[in-house]
């Protein structure tokens, strides 16, 4: 702000005479955008609320970011760590090296891996610009100390060094890349869903492995996490979304409301309300561009029988 | 005409089939009334905020109805306590709706809050007002409801 002033004034100065003054009101600001765009504490909190961090990083009705909600999976039970600024418990004494190597690389600090419930293998196309903008953010956030609940995995599933030979198979880091073929919006809408907003965690199927398959992308499951049904949502129109409009899409994503007017629950319902809700109009126009353009894919998740 | 084993079979398979139909037709007309009841209030919810977007976007052409739907969508949003009542478990309310009444209640009241914002709001801003009706269903939907 301090820097954005400063910046008015001189401009103030210099051109006092030269030009009118709507010019040096737009010029200001201008200059009061780009200083809001430039803190990269806000653009982290921004970021972190298009890659739903809160979500699993949340105990029920624990304190945002500290960690410690379940994952029950069919290899175990994670618990999410805490990652909040506490150098104990937390993250505090993270470089953002380190920090951009978690998301991108799935290594930790002291260079163990990760298990691919932490979906770096989506976060890996994150570029390093926005990664440490999060890291950000989050260092901007009160520590907390609550050390992190210990995963509970059966023998061989948890052994970290097991996970070198999954990441052999199934894992290659790679920041996201725009397709000059394609438009700004179609580019943009590509990033939000493939890296930040990681929407193919939930929405594409997986392996025996665990690994999504990328011939299915997005095309919905019936073992979605904590076995929830997850929509196929490629452009397919009968087992997918393609008779939505782009209208529709955006609405879901904004309001929770589908095509009908029903309002998502479940995991949807968190990501709306704990992230994509908050995303500008352009940036939910251009998922909805995006997911237009994906291949359809044939698969009817049909409703499991209730017990 | 010699009644074969093939054809006492057949008879049987086929008088299965139709008893394990008939069983899941009765099955899925035995919805217990409170949570039909339940049912009914959540899609007429629906309805009036659909009534209210579909105009908007211009899906329909009932301009003249949006205040209608607004007025109704808050009547029935400051209803809604009433069908979580014991008695009404069941349908895809899961059973922690029940066990966190307090909670359940809090977000209802969100609901009933955002409405009445809804209807006092005018011109532009009904917009707006819907789509934060829309997200304050999600409030219940998301922890309380079945996929």
């Amino acid at each position: 702000m301090q820097a954005a002033r400063f910046v008015f004034e001189e401009i103030v100065r210099v051109t006092r005479v030269s030009i009118s003054l709507p010019l040096v009101a737009a010029l200001a600001l201008a200059a009061f955008a780009a200083a809001a765009q430039d803190d990269p504490v806000e653009r982290g909190a921004y970021l972190l609320k298009a890659a739903g961090c809160v979500t699993c990083h949340t105990a029920k009705d624990g304190t945002p970011l500290a960690g410690g909600r379940p994952f029950k999976t069919p290899f175990g039970t994670f618990y999410s760590p805490n990652i909040t600024p506490d150098n104990e418990t937390g993250i505090g004494r993270w470089s953002d090296e380190q920090f951009y190597r978690a998301l991108h690389d799935g290594v930790r600090p002291d260079g163990a891996h990760y298990f691919p419930v932490f979906p770096y293998p989506t976060y890996t196309r994150m570029t390093r610009a926005d990664a440490v903008a999060i890291k950000a953010y989050l260092f901007s956030q009160p520590a907390v100390r609550q050390a992190n609940r210990p995963h509970s995995l059966p023998p061989v599933v948890g052994w970290r060094e097991m996970q070198s030979g999954w990441k052999f198979l199934y894992f290659s880091p790679a920041e996201f890349k725009a397709d000059p073929a394609l438009s700004a919006a179609v580019n943009r809408g590509a990033y939000l869903v493939t890296a930040l907003a990681h929407c193919g965690e939930c929405h594409t199927p997986r392996n025996a492995f665990g690994a999504l398959d990328p011939t299915r992308a997005l095309a919905g499951t019936t073992d979605g996490p904590g076995g929830e049904r997850v929509p196929n949502i490629t452009p397919d129109p009968e087992t997918g979304i393609g008779q939505w409009s782009e209208g529709d899409i955006v609405q879901i994503l904004k309001t929770g409301l589908k095509p009908d007017y029903d309002a998502v629950g479940g995991s949807m319902g968190e990501a709306v309300n704990n992230g994509l809700q908050h995303l500008t109009d352009d940036d939910l126009k251009a998922i909805a561009a995006y997911l237009k353009t994906v291949p359809a894919v044939k698969n009817a998740v049909k409703a499991t029988p209730k017990k | 005409m010699k009644i074969s084993k093939y054809m006492i079979s057949a008879a049987v398979v086929g008088a299965l089939a139709l008893t394990a139909a008939g069983y899941a037709v009765a099955q899925q007309a035995m919805v217990p009334k409170p949570v039909e009841y339940r049912q009914k209030m959540m899609q007429s919810l629906s309805a009036h905020l659909g009534g209210i977007f579909s105009n908007l976007k211009g899906e329909v052409n009932a301009k003249g109805n949006i205040a209608h739907h607004v007025a109704a969508l808050n009547a029935t949003a400051q209803s809604i306590a009433l069908v979580f009542q014991p008695g009404s478990e069941g349908g895809k309310a899961k059973p922690e709706a029940f066990a966190e009444k307090d909670k359940l209640m809090a977000a209802a009241k969100a609901l009933s809050d955002a409405t009445a914002k809804l209807a006092a709001a005018s011109g532009d801003q009904i917009g707006a007002a819907a789509g934060e009706v829309g997200k304050s269903c999600g409030g219940c939907h998301t922890p309380y409801r079945a996929q």
